[in-house]
């Protein structure tokens, strides 16, 4: 079980986590937290799989020996590829698609209510609903769409690209119309008994034009179009998916929108579906910069929970540099460092040490590095900076894993311990205090000293915080809003602190000694493909830890870098391929 | 009351003022419908839930039955602060419950279910319960076990109004990527309102959606002759039926097809265009807005966090004007998300919300909970009185007709126990005895309750509710 330098505790302080030492195998368990008290963990802590020996992975083995269940522990063999659930477009998803539809700058989708997240992501199938409001708003989305499409110049080219023939010359021409448009829209090929209620409704309406909209409205409300449906009939053995369903699952993954006109090509042809066929889509997917970008503006936000720097608001008394260009320069830094490693062919742990990252003038006058011009984010070489850590020195992730009014050495600790090892803490006990700021009696003492303090306060609190606090308190040479210090008011910045590892606590200092133990740790980078899992398939992986552990052992281990992870999950049996439930499996 | 829309409420009832002159106008109009015109008044409800528990110490009443004193949190204003934490605003305070203490009944003592046992997470498993009565799960797609109390009522009373039942939220929900209480699917960790299948009910947290949910293209009930907008709504509505119609027949076939996992999805979408299909038929049958309605300026603007007043009178306006309009009949109210951190630094209590009310008994972090417990109740006070102002179709207050069931997810804030859970009722739908206190003895549960307001609506088949509404709550009636 000693995998890790740090190891994950149980989901509960009030269960079975009374054990409080630190034994040989790390923390066996925690009894809550006490400090800077975050609400929220991802609640992806799970029990750590023995895994990682195991042989036959099967990745990217050509649809050989997909079917079964997992083998028994230490046996190779296919791993079940679990249950996954038909997805209902996501908003992000909605408009994307009937902007690709539609050729449309109309964003309907901003009207829809919330979509429905767990895991921090909003692709899950299980967990996204549909309800009569959101119903209602896909109807008049799609009266708004197409009477957009309408309003358009007949010579026009996208309305001419939709409406290819002169519907009012009869059922022939309006058929050609909507077999092409929902061929397209439910990203299959639309078949002639699935037709024939539009053609029919193109008929019946008070004009030939009314028909036609009420038929290509349908279209974009119809299940085939809200939902990604694999078609399956209930086949309880696993099965690769078709060709077009497996571009559809790659096209929202990379590009978070519909198939484009090559993907589609290579789904009818079959191409998609043989290794090197999807690898030279997914190829040619990320060559593609301004599509590609989907991935850090869906995935790697909602990995690296950048919605929160849309958010904070530090106090603009005591930091006055801090404003709305700099955030939004922050969260775009953070979009294109995560860019970057998806085509640098770095390994993943470099991602805590890299050395460049994206400023613009303003956001380099800001960190103190040397000038560039211009509005526009360019790459800067860091080496010999005080921003050497990736990650972990991105202004998005320091400003926003801190309080408004002073650095948070446990949200940052939570941070690494969560998005980078899935290995969440649970929060604090109620009983707690968890203020150590005005009117704790501690607001004129080092946040060192005020976290050590409240560690004393209960032994079940110094579990959790000795990790997350040593984390965190090894980035305290930037301030609340991500800038460097190496003194605060309370005087120098001590960065220092102690880990505890499976050969006793190990002592370090400062950001690179933290990013070069992170580094080495084992959970780093299955912890991103289980977050690539997540996403792309649209279900839980926390559970599914050997089938993670064997992904990340293919992609490279330590070695694997992003690309190669990404590109490693969507060749995988996982991704490639469904199962029905059975009868006695629940219904996620 | 059922008018046809070519004769409206107003223009009917503005014609035959004549019988009252001497009155104000909209007084005017309540005798007149009083006298005859089949004027029995809609029933409301409301179910509103505020983060984080109380500072219950506060809360407590003094004595029961109708000899009681509030807590000093919901009792008189111009609460005396020697807390160093500066002066409460003068404009922030305001009159408690005591100033309608005849229409307010507060129960103390009962229980609610939460999350699975042995597991964190009480503010999840506090709020999803609030108003089912239902333990919470960990799954990542987890659902409710049952509905809301507030569902329920809208399965009977609210099919004849524009929406059947709206949920509202005080504060933009949490976006992806940033997690719920311990883990929690925000679907079940943040909402209080679930339809028979569990889901949560969408929940609105824009002032501008929330308009256009309640009061755009409600009819006005004073067109004589139909305008050109409306043939053109009406030409709309035979479109948007004819696409539902299609896409209903469509999913119907496409069952087979799918997996077994998948067919609940399909089943909620059919469900869903069912029920947006009723509507648009309820809007063509609808008797438009009731005769008191003044419908609101649209308010574009998202709720702002940080400023909690104006947020919250926004809010309570839509609730009294929707009431008002007859809009909708069955409405809940989320003040904040679940763990909600929201700053208070209008009133002198600094710090979010959610981290003040673990105070840990430091005495100013206490102090800092009470002014955001006592600064709340001002504005629901403010919002009963409201409804008391406003007078319904059949002359009594709107308030008279609502029954507003409000409490939290925990206890007290710092405790997180889902024992002696404070709960306030407030108006005289449900037909309780009000102005008292009951003091339970601890045995009873959410449930009962939520079955005793079912029959107060008139579900009187209704078997059970929730886990442990097995029976009524005694002593309400």
């Amino acid at each position: 079980m000693s995998r890790g330098v740090f190891q994950e505790v149980p989901g509960s302080w009030r269960g079975a986590c009374v054990a409080l030492a630190l034994v040989a195998a790390g923390i066996a368990a925690c009894k809550g937290s006490v400090g800077d008290a975050p609400t929220a963990g991802s609640g992806t802590a799970g029990s750590t799989s023995g895994a990682g020996a195991s042989a036959g992975v099967g990745v990217g083995a050509g649809g050989a020996g997909v079917a079964g269940a997992t083998g028994a522990a230490g046996v190779a063999g296919p791993l079940d590829v679990g249950i996954s659930t038909a997805i209902r477009l996501n908003r992000t998803q909605y408009n994307n698609t009937v902007h690709d539809l539609l050729g449309t700058a109309l964003t309907p989708a901003d009207n829809f209510p919330p979509d429905e997240t767990s895991l921090g992501f909003d692709t899950l199938g299980g967990t996204l609903q549909l309800q009569p409001e959101r119903q209602d708003a896909y109807l008049s989305a799609s009266a708004t769409l197409i009477n957009e499409l309408f309003a358009r110049p007949v010579t026009d080219a996208i309305y001419k690209r939709i409406v290819s023939c002169d519907f009012a010359t009869g059922a022939t021409c309006a058929k050609q119309i909507l077999s092409a448009f929902a061929t397209r829209a439910w990203r299959r090929p639309a078949v002639d008994a699935e037709l024939t209620p539009y053609v029919t409704l193109a008929a019946a309406g008070p004009t030939p034009k009314d028909g036609m909209i009420a038929a290509l409205r349908a279209v974009l409300v119809s299940a085939n179009f809200i939902y990604r449906l694999e078609l399956d009939a209930n086949v309880a053995t696993t099965h690769r998916l078709g060709g077009y369903e497996l571009a559809t699952r790659l096209s929202y993954f990379l590009w978070a929108t519909m198939p484009d006109d090559a993907l589609f090509a290579d789904a009818a042809s079959g191409k998609v579906l043989d290794d090197a066929g999807l690898k030279a889509e997914i190829d040619r997917m990320l060559a593609d910069a301004t599509h590609a970008r989907a991935l850090v503006d869906t995935f790697g936000a909602e990995w690296l929970g950048l919605g929160k720097m849309q958010s904070i608001t530090p106090d603009a008394t005591m930091y006055p540099m801090f404003n709305d260009t700099v955030r939004a320069a922050m969260i775009e830094e953070n979009k294109r460092f995560v860019l970057d490693f998806l085509t640098n062919g770095k390994a993943i742990p470099l991602m805590l040490s890299a050395d460049f990252t994206y400023v613009n003038a303003a956001l380099a006058a800001y960190y103190g590095l040397p000038a560039v011009a211009g509005t526009a984010l360019q790459r800067v070489p860091v080496a010999g900076t005080n921003r050497t850590g990736g990650l972990l020195t991105l202004g998005s992730t320091l400003a926003g894993e801190s309080n408004p009014n002073r650095t948070s050495p446990t949200k940052r600790g939570l941070f690494v311990l969560d998005r980078l090892l899935c290995s969440a803490p649970p929060p604090p006990p109620p009983t707690v205090n968890t203020n150590i700021d005005q009117g704790s009696g501690l607001e004129n003492l080092p946040v060192r000293q005020r976290l050590a303090q409240h560690q004393k306060l209960g032994a079940g609190c110094q579990a959790c915080h000795s990790v997350m606090d040593s984390i965190g308190l090894s980035l305290e040479n930037f301030d609340g809003v991500g800038r460097y210090r190496t003194a605060d008011e309370f005087g120098p910045i001590d960065a220092s602190g102690t880990l505890p590892t499976a050969a006793g606590p190990m002592t370090f200092s400062g950001v690179n000694q933290l990013a070069a133990i992170l580094a080495v740790d084992p959970r780093f980078v299955p912890c991103v493909v289980q977050k690539l899992l997540t996403f792309s398939i649209g279900r839980d992986f926390s559970r599914d830890t050997t089938l993670r552990d064997q992904l990340a052992t293919a992609a490279g281990g330590g070695a694997a870098n992003l690309r190669g992870a990404l590109e490693t999950v969507v060749m995988s049996d996982a991704f490639r391929s469904r199962r029905a439930a059975l009868a006695t499996e629940v219904t996620p | 009351m059922k008018m046809s829309k070519r004769y409206g409420r107003r223009a009917f009832l503005g014609g035959t003022a004549g019988a009252v002159i001497g009155l104000p106008f909209l007084e005017s109009l309540a005798p007149r419908t009083a006298l005859g015109q089949s004027a029995a008044a809609p029933k409301r409800f409301l179910g509103y839930w505020y983060p984080n528990g109380y500072y219950m110490l506060d809360w407590h009443p003094t004595g029961t039955g109708t000899n009681f004193t509030f807590g000093p949190n919901m009792g008189p204003g111009g609460r005396v602060w020697a807390d160093g934490l500066g002066t409460f605003p003068t404009t922030e305070d305001g009159p408690g419950l005591d100033s309608i203490k005849d229409q307010v009944l507060l129960i103390s003592g009962l229980q609610n279910t939460h999350q699975p046992a042995m597991v964190p997470g009480d503010h999840s498993g506090g709020t999803g319960s609030f108003l089912t009565n239902r333990s919470v799960s960990m799954a990542v797609n987890a659902k409710m076990g049952g509905p809301s109390i507030d569902y329920t009522l809208a399965q009977a009373i609210g099919q004849t109004t524009k929406r059947p039942y709206l949920a509202m939220g005080g504060e933009a929900a949490r976006a992806a990527g940033v997690f719920c209480d311990s883990g929690f699917s925000c679907s079940v960790g943040d909402h209080i309102s679930f339809d028979n299948n569990g889901n949560p009910l969408t929940r609105y947290d824009n002032p501008g959606q929330i308009f256009d949910q309640l009061f755009m293209g409600l009819p006005t009930g004073t067109t004589t002759m139909p305008s050109a907008a409306d043939l053109a709504a009406a030409a709309r509505r035979k479109q948007d039926t004819s696409i539902l119609d299609l896409v209903t027949a469509e999913a119907t076939s496409l069952q087979p097809k799918l997996s077994r996992q998948d067919r609940p999805r399909l089943d909620a979408y059919l469900t869903s265009v069912r029920e947006v299909e009723r509507r648009i038929n309820a809007m063509q049958t609808s008797a438009g807005t009731g005769p008191m309605c003044m419908p609101p300026q649209r308010q574009a603007a998202a709720f702002m966090l940080a400023n909690p007043r104006q947020t919250i009178d926004i809010a309570h306006e839509l609730i009294a004007l929707a009431f008002q309009c007859d809009a909708t009949r069955v409405m809940s109210f989320q003040w904040g998300n679940s763990t909600s951190n929201r700053p208070h630094t209008f009133i002198g209590a600094s710090g979010g919300h959610h981290d003040t009310s673990h105070h840990g008994t430091n005495v100013q972090m206490i102090n800092k909970i009470q002014r955001i417990d006592y600064w709340w109740y001002r504005r629901f006070t403010a919002l009963l009185t409201r409804l008391k102002g406003m007078q319904d179709v059949d002359g009594r207050s709107v308030l008279d007709n609502t029954l507003i069931f409000q409490g939290t997810d925990v206890s007290d804030g710092a405790k997180h126990n889902h024992d002696d859970m404070p709960v306030v009722l407030a108006g005289g739908a449900a037909g309780f005895r009000m102005g008292q206190h009951i003091l339970t003895d601890g045995t009873h549960w959410f449930g009962e309750l939520f079955l005793a307001i079912a029959k107060g609506f008139g579900l009187n088949t209704l078997p059970s509710f929730g886990e442990y509404g097995m029976a009524p709550l005694p002593g309400l009636i």
